[in-house]
């Protein structure tokens, strides 16, 4: 209970509550000590025997804690004002934990209505954090309103950019500085349709390189029985083109 | 002839699909034109194929810079084009 709504007090087990006052000064402001339990002084005397039956049965354990309270508060030697701000916090920790007992109760349960309240507002507490989730969740819309020059896509991204186990995947090229370009351009499909340069250069781009092309430039692939496709095609790579690009339904 | 609604000097992510009937173009992810296809694919068996210029002239040369070229032998369906065009 503490854990969950943020309580700064401990608040015992029903079981393990048996607080028996001796005074009214053991008492909260508003009541007074009857038959050693704690009632406010308007509540009946039915309730009140109630309250003393209901005493009766406490046990041991309980009322050696409340000599140990008692004593900690008389071995101040101050008046009833401090008693009473100490055994303020004791009762509302009793009221919650005694709730619907006996006539005593009727008391306790007003407390046990404050600690309801205080409940009430760690509940505000938590309802905040929810907020706080809004918060995040507002932070990642802005996050999207970034990406949105993008539309979104659905499905999983499999692996990487050439993925040589794709036999679909006739060639691709990367134009990175690898090991394996040697002057060429390297095609990490499994058809390994390696490409030779003719007036190229390479600009960073991204994590790697990019084929930079001038006007008179190219890169020649060797005709390949990998590359004739007979009834689909599909071509993508990214680019940054100098000119408009214009498509036409024309096939070569 | 239409021109694709490309920003020059910008990276861009551009796929054509050749299908039996037609040609699909996107940028960035998205379908932007289809057309008709005239003709079927060609599977001439001798000429290179080019990057950056028409084949097999080497005429008609692309001014800019090309990243990450793939070519598959089937048609990719939108999702997986949209996939293709994520940074």
């Amino acid at each position: 209970m503490t854990a969950d709504f943020g309580c700064p007090v401990a608040l015992p087990e029903a079981s393990q509550v048996s607080y028996r006052c001796q005074s009214d000064g053991d008492c909260l402001r508003g009541q007074t000590c009857q038959a050693n339990q704690c009632a406010t002084i308007a509540i009946d005397a039915a309730v009140a025997a109630d309250a003393s039956v209901g005493d009766q049965s406490g046990g041991e354990s309980g009322r050696d804690a409340s000599r140990s309270d008692r004593a900690g508060v008389d071995g101040a030697g101050d008046g009833a004002a401090r008693d009473r701000a100490e055994h303020d916090v004791i009762a509302a920790d009793r009221g919650q934990a005694d709730s619907g007992a006996d006539g005593a109760t009727t008391d306790r349960s007003t407390t046990g209505g404050a600690a309801t309240d205080r409940a009430s507002v760690d509940a505000v507490t938590v309802d905040s954090s929810v907020a706080d989730a809004v918060t995040v969740d507002r932070s990642v819309a802005d996050t999207m309103t970034v990406d949105s020059t993008l539309p979104p896509c659905p499905g999983a991204r499999p692996g990487a950019v050439c993925d040589p186990a794709d036999s679909t995947l006739v060639a691709c090229y990367t134009f990175d500085a690898d090991s394996d370009r040697v002057g060429g351009v390297v095609d990490s499909s499994q058809y390994h349709n390696d490409g030779t340069p003719t007036a190229v250069s390479y600009v960073a781009h991204g994590n790697g390189q990019a084929l930079s092309l001038a006007g008179t430039g190219y890169v020649s692939v060797a005709d390949s029985a990998s590359l004739d496709a007979t009834s689909a095609l599909t071509i993508t790579a990214c680019s940054s083109t100098r000119t408009a690009i214009t498509v036409s339904p024309a096939r070569r | 002839m239409i021109a694709l609604p490309v920003v020059t000097g910008r990276w861009t992510h551009i796929a054509c699909v050749a299908g039996a009937t037609s040609m699909r173009f996107f940028v960035d992810g998205v379908l932007v034109a289809e057309l008709s296809a005239t003709t079927s694919l060609s599977t001439d068996a001798t000429d290179p194929s080019l990057i950056g210029a028409n084949s097999p002239t080497g005429n008609d040369n692309f001014i800019g810079a090309i990243d990450v070229l793939q070519i598959y032998n089937r048609e990719l369906d939108a999702d997986a084009i949209c996939w293709a065009a994520q940074p």
